[in-house]
């Protein structure tokens, strides 16, 4: 049976960011879907066209992970802590100014808003949007979030860098999103010392052990409380994570160490630990204590269960059929967790179930698709002083997601029933308002065709319009498109998928 | 188009770190001779209050050994072995004025450790974590019959779910919807079941153009200043004092008490946290004037913290933690614990402060005095908990 138009832009939606004007699926959603995902797509801060964006200020690019991240993050620290020396010189509102100047505007805006506007263009621009919504789940899954120890500059390479082993092993992925800076710092680890190492021992530091790395490692990257570990599985586990820190070229830094993570053995709780059961012991090679322990955990059967479920309940319902979670566990076990794999069988069970399952958009997947549905490009002003115009990121903020802002490590929130308050849907209506006034002004006097025909592609003047169709249509016809777009994006069609 | 910049920028950077609901509306029926019905605020401080930074039991000598960076210098009285963090001088002049509660060595039957599952616990009142779709404080309204609610916060914090009048709101910048849009989207969300609740306030909120974020004409500074702590808990009060306004607030603190490494002591992130805490509880009890006689100001948090220091200067999942109690309705003030100190044995698996009371049973004296529900149906309907002989007559 031939799948209708109205499915095929639902399940693009469900899976992706919809279908900009024009953009057709042929007859196999799931083999179009999958095509995206084989390799890593570029990303950048892109233009409709889909190159590079080309007026942005010097200086203003995504950072890799190696010395240069170090280096950024070191420089944060250092201009802070040459700002607040200045403090008692400069008198109050002059600190002001230049923290806000120097630490500010760098750090605390630019930084957030090239990595969102690259976020939101690539996903809206770029040539996989199913490949992105999948990014965006794993970046949920293992958050990083600025606001721990001047991190700010950590954060996007910490998401950026999950891309590019999504085409490999979860196993990998998890390896890299444990290990990057950015986690290390983010959940203390840097500070997580062995209480019989001899950085402990001979008083080279007060530290000790710190638990937040090994719990969140079992309870939200990999098993889940189901699995039922013992807080002496965490404990036990946060041993073996001592000694994993990260190299910054500070005072501390001796010639010919590199930068970024590194393991210190003097920092390491020697000797043996046991989790689930299992003892963790290296005589010649120390550092293999975690790798192995990220193994076992990455092939744990309790691991698979439990991201089978969570895709699901991204991806197809807060209730998922038992047979499409069972589908995607299989995938996972019959693949050792490839994750192409794994998100095809995913996308193969959200198609078959789409008739009976439905999704309520998260506010920035709605915003992704509210642009690119609509042939719109994401807001592009800078946060700048003085300049105007919407900026994408403080939107999000807006409508309750905060990029890259995320409260609590556990995520935000992926479940429908979490998005659906009256203040949130009141946000969704003021800002489709506001935005649909902006793409009809902007529009000029293409305005009404450009609204008329979206209004035809999403209630098929054929297919028994309904309600939808009629009151955009009667907007239309009372020569008001701003209502008329802003009905098609809040209209219940919409919002779920 | 132009945009309030200045405004805006404050956003993300500030993320939320609170936010405000309001639910409980009276039913038409129960407005009038209203007015004076008690009012309840409850604040939830997520991350997990370190119970023995907010209220240190320095009578203990093991305390310092144990806590070496963390016990606060500067303590402000209380009974017993235990002083208030000096951070907390709102609460400390309820407690001179008989106004404070506070329950030590409280929490759930929940001894996860999880912040994920225990902030869910703390709010469904459900001790198996994800398994109830409504709170403790939603089902309660239901219960008593509170029918309808304004609201404000951005998402819906599942201790309220279970009303289906609560309603959420925060301070907001973007104009409401136009008259016939708002009517057109009532129609368009009647007909499915999950937006239709959200439909009718919706046409509502865009004609008056108010409720559901008032649009705020502010400066940066004042946005900012609008969406703090101690500013919501204004706002509440403004809402909760009118007589037909609404009987229950919420203020949700959401991060900031894990305090893993460098948690302070005097000062510090913890004790900005509490600063945060004894904010609201001042702009709220000069927001309600006289109705502060008939007000409670009831603390929830999902675990306390590991009793001894960890590596890092800080502390980490633990199990009991205290919980305040303040407003005028509280019969007078009182430190409530059945304390057996900080040794080894006494502690839950030797390291964190064991449950001795039943949070549930304060938050259930709590519902009872404040909603007029009977012991017997909050137990069948609201809150299962374990009533504790101490908390019989704390509150008036």
């Amino acid at each position: 049976m031939t799948p209708s138009p109205g499915d095929l832009q639902r399940y693009a939606r469900r899976v992706g960011v919809g279908l900009a004007p024009g953009e057709r699926i042929d007859d196999d959603p799931v083999g179009w879907a999958a095509a995206q995902l084989r390799s890593v797509p570029p990303i950048g801060i892109l233009e409709p066209d889909g190159r590079e964006r080309a007026d942005l200020p010097e200086g203003l690019r995504l950072r890799g992970s190696g010395d240069e991240l170090m280096h950024a993050w070191q420089r944060h620290m250092d201009t802070v802590a040459q700002v607040r020396a200045r403090s008692a010189s400069l008198g109050e509102a002059a600190f002001r100014r230049e923290f806000t100047e120097r630490v500010g505007i760098p750090y605390f805006r630019l930084e957030p808003w090239k990595e969102v506007q690259a976020r939101a263009t690539t996903a809206v621009h770029g040539p996989a949007p199913v490949f992105e919504r999948f990014w965006h789940f794993w970046t949920n899954h293992f958050t990083v979030a600025p606001g721990t120890m001047q991190n700010e500059v950590l954060v996007g390479p910490h998401q950026r860098a999950l891309r590019e082993r999504m085409t490999g092993s979860f196993r990998d992925l998890l390896w890299q999103a444990v290990t990057h800076p950015g986690m290390l710092v983010y959940l203390d680890n840097v500070r997580n010392t062995g209480p019989n190492s001899r950085a402990r021992r001979e008083r080279w530091t007060r530290d000790s052990v710190n638990e937040n790395l090994g719990r969140e490692l079992l309870e939200l990257f990999t098993l889940s409380p189901a699995a039922g570990y013992t807080q002496q599985d965490v404990e036990q586990a946060t041993l073996v994570l001592t000694g994993w820190r990260v190299q910054r070229p500070d005072r501390s830094h001796r010639p010919g160490i590199p930068l970024g993570t590194r393991f210190v053995w003097d920092w390491h709780e020697p000797g043996a630990q046991t989790v689930l059961g299992k003892r963790y012991q290296a005589l010649f090679k120390p550092e293999s204590k975690l790798v192995e322990l990220i193994d076992d955990l990455a092939a744990h059967p309790a691991t698979a269960r439990h991201l089978a479920h969570k895709l699901c309940v991204q991806f197809i319902d807060d209730e998922p059929p038992a047979e499409a979670v069972a589908e995607v566990e299989r995938a996972w076990q019959g693949s050792a967790g490839h994750l192409p794999t794994v998100h095809e069988a995913v996308l193969r069970a959200a198609w078959r179930t789409l008739g009976r399952t439905r999704k309520f958009a998260s506010p920035e997947a709605w915003f992704l698709q509210v642009h690119r549905c609509s042939g719109l490009a994401p807001p592009r002003a800078l946060p700048l002083p003085g300049e105007a115009g919407l900026k994408t990121f403080y939107l999000l903020g807006d409508l309750g997601q905060a990029l890259p802002r995320c409260p609590q490590p556990n995520g935000w929130p992926i479940r429908s029933s979490e998005w659906l308050s009256r203040e949130l849907l009141d946000r969704r209506a003021r800002l489709a308002q506001l935005l649909a006034t902006a793409a009809v002004r902007e529009a000029g006097g293409a305005a009404q065709a450009r609204v008329a025909a979206l209004v035809d592609t999403h209630w098929p003047a054929d297919a028994g319009a309904g309600e939808g169709g009629t009151l955009a249509r009667q907007a239309l016809a009372q020569r008001d498109p701003a209502r008329a777009l802003a009905l098609v994006w809040l209209s219940p069609e919409f919002l779920w998928s | 188009m132009n945009e309030p910049t200045d405004r805006r920028r404050f956003l993300a950077r500030s993320g939320l770190t609170a936010a405000l609901a309001l639910a409980g509306l009276p039913t038409a029926q129960a407005q009038a001779g209203d007015a004076d019905a008690p009012r309840l605020l409850v604040v939830l401080l997520r991350g997990g209050m370190d119970g023995l930074a907010a209220v240190p039991p320095v009578g203990e000598p093991a305390l310092a050994g144990l806590r070496p960076t963390l016990v606060p210098a500067q303590l402000l009285a209380l009974e017993g072995p235990f002083a208030l963090h000096p951070a907390l001088r709102t609460a400390h002049a309820l407690w001179q004025a008989g106004q404070l509660a506070v329950v030590h060595a409280t929490g759930f039957d929940y001894t996860g450790r999880s912040h994920f599952e225990g902030q869910d616990v703390m709010q469904s009142g459900v001790m198996a974590p994800y398994t109830s779709p409504s709170g403790w404080v939603g089902r309660a309204m239901q219960a008593a019959g509170l029918g309808g609610g304004v609201a404000i916060s951005i998402p819906m914090p599942l201790i309220l779910r279970g009303d289906p009048g609560a309603a959420t709101e925060y301070p907001n910048w973007m104009a409401p919807p136009r008259p016939a849009l708002a009517a057109d989207l009532q129609r368009l969300w009647r007909s499915d079941p999950a937006l239709a609740p959200y439909a009718r306030h919706l046409a509502a909120d865009g004609a008056s153009g108010m409720a559901g974020g008032r649009p705020l004409n502010l400066r940066a500074a004042e946005f900012q200043e609008a969406r703090s702590p101690a500013s919501l808990a204004r706002l509440a009060a403004e809402r909760m004092r009118e007589s037909a306004g609404p009987r229950v607030g919420l203020i949700d603190i959401d991060s900031g008490f894990d305090t893993h490494a460098g948690q302070g002591a005097d000062s510090g992130p913890h004790a900005a946290k509490l600063q945060e805490f004894d904010g609201i509880l001042q702009a709220f009890r000069e927001g309600m004037g006289a109705l502060w006689a008939q007000s409670l100001v009831v603390t929830v948090t999902e675990f306390g913290r590991t009793v001894a220091e960890n590596g890092t200067t800080g502390t980490d999942h633990g199990v009991g933690s205290c919980c305040f109690v303040a407003g005028g309705l509280v019969r007078r003030s009182a430190l409530i614990a059945d304390w057996r100190g900080l040794a080894r044995d006494a502690l839950f698996q030797g390291r964190d402060l064991p449950v001795t009371i039943d949070a549930c049973a304060v938050y259930a004296r709590v519902l009872q005095r404040a909603f007029g529900l009977d012991e017997a149906r909050i137990q069948a309907e609201v809150l299962r908990h374990r009533p504790h002989p101490l908390l019989r007559d704390f509150l008036a």
